[in-house]
């Protein structure tokens, strides 16, 4: 049994960064106890139990200490694995994270581009989403879930990819939309599947019921 | 040897460049885990369009039941998945959590690290400095929590006392060199805790041959 059945969360992190996304879907599709904090930024930050953000604060029921818990990628992974989110098959779950490492990856360098502090990454970046692009079926195929009707099933994949989708591609339409053109070709059959079964768990109705207006095809 | 029902003889071929870099860390979790592996460094870049995805490192698992060959890429992951097969991640969810979150605190270090090398100016060597200071502090709080036995878990090396070996390597092998004093400074703060760590990384005796020739070329203590 696992001890965070009787767990509640709080997840601290500044909206516009996206990087709480991921675990917010997780949050929501486990049905957890969980509420969302967005602290005034930079002002909160000497109150925060590592001085960044995202954190996770997971408050045990049995009066133990909380547990608090930084960078958004071991917040992604420990959510997945506690909630039971990753592929039993640790070799699946390791291709699950090459590809959000992929994904990742990619991120900051366009993020820097458009702050201007590193403008020399245009190749490296293309070179990169042309990758992406091509390992996305693939991935998809040999690592996806079996959703069931009703939408369990649902795995960590499926998350980040609605969340890169959901966020960062729609903040690339504003900000980058050279390469926001770039990854809407990625939304093939395979993808969009993903994407619409993600939409259409019946514990994220809530939540993403607005996303249609992002996601034409789920109109 | 690691007993495992799936693979027990599995075989690694590591690709990356003929450096420290990034992958000091597979290097000593293949090397306590008593793999059959080697490394080898393809031709660059003629060979890297032959790479999964352009890039490296790439670890490739040969089992020896004839499936096919399992092909990983991304650091970071190819760590958490050979430290969590061959026993050296933490078995309680947190405690896992909480190594992963000092490994990739490691890594935005030295991501920064090599933007400052790069040329990044002021606002980033402050930001450096700060995120330097933080990891010793978190780092040296944990082994403390743990009774300073000179090891993350318990009385054992695990995945981040070699992560955190491997950690310094890269950045001392690699400095900016705006900051001319880098290395001194990060060595005159590594606490009597953090220096246990690496006392006992380098006299493992899965370990100790290989770091010898690390430790003459980029010594992490005075």
């Amino acid at each position: 049994m696992s001890a965070t059945a009787k767990s509640s969360y709080i997840l601290r992190h500044l909206k516009n960064t996206g990087l709480g996304e991921t675990a917010i879907l997780m949050l929501n599709a486990s049905k957890s106890s969980w509420t969302e904090e967005n602290p005034k930024w930079p002002q909160e930050k000497p109150n925060q139990p590592f001085g960044r953000l995202p954190v996770l604060i997971e408050k045990s029921s049995d009066g133990s200490p909380d547990f608090a818990l930084t960078e958004s990628g071991a917040i992604d992974r420990y959510l997945a694995r506690s909630l039971g989110f990753f592929p039993s098959d640790p070799k699946k779950t390791a291709h699950q994270e090459q590809l959000h490492d992929r994904i990742a990856d990619i991120i900051p360098l366009i993020v820097q581009e458009i702050q201007g502090v590193n403008t020399n990454s245009k190749e490296k970046i293309n070179e990169l989403i042309a990758k992406l692009k091509e390992a996305l079926p693939e991935s998809l195929k040999t690592n996806g879930s079996s959703i069931t009707p009703g939408g369990s099933g649902l795995t960590y994949m499926d998350f980040f990819i609605y969340a890169f989708f959901r966020h960062f591609v729609t903040f690339c339409e504003l900000k980058a939309p050279e390469y926001a053109a770039q990854f809407k070709t990625m939304l093939t059959p395979e993808v969009t599947r993903v994407i619409s079964n993600v939409y259409a768990y019946s514990n994220l109705q809530s939540h993403v019921a607005d996303d249609k207006n992002v996601f034409s095809f789920l109109a | 040897m690691a007993n495992n029902a799936e693979s027990a003889e599995s075989t690694y071929t590591l690709r990356y460049f003929n450096v420290v870099g990034i992958i000091e860390t597979i290097r000593l979790l293949l090397l306590a885990s008593k793999a059959n592996w080697s490394e080898v460094h393809p031709e660059w870049p003629q060979e890297k369009y032959d790479q999964p995805f352009g890039r490296m490192p790439v670890l490739i698992e040969k089992s020896a039941d004839g499936n096919p060959d399992f092909v990983l890429t991304e650091s970071r992951t190819i760590e958490r998945y050979l430290a969590r097969k061959y026993g050296f991640m933490p078995t309680d969810l947190k405690e896992a959590a909480r190594q992963e979150q000092l490994r990739d605190l490691q890594a935005d270090v030295g991501i920064l690290s090599n933007e400052v090398r790069l040329g990044a100016g002021d606002e980033a060597k402050e930001r450096l400095q700060f995120l330097i200071d933080r990891l010793i502090e978190f780092h040296t709080e944990v082994l403390k929590e743990n009774g300073d036995t000179g090891y993350f878990l318990g009385n054992k090396l695990s995945y981040i006392d070699m992560a955190l070996y491997g950690f310094f390597s890269l950045i001392f092998s690699h400095p900016p060199l705006s900051i001319p004093t880098y290395v001194q400074d990060i060595k005159k703060s590594i606490t009597p805790e953090i220096k246990k760590v690496i006392d006992n990384v380098e006299s493992h005796p899965l370990l100790r041959d290989h770091l010898i020739g690390i430790t003459q070329l980029y010594p992490l203590l005075e």
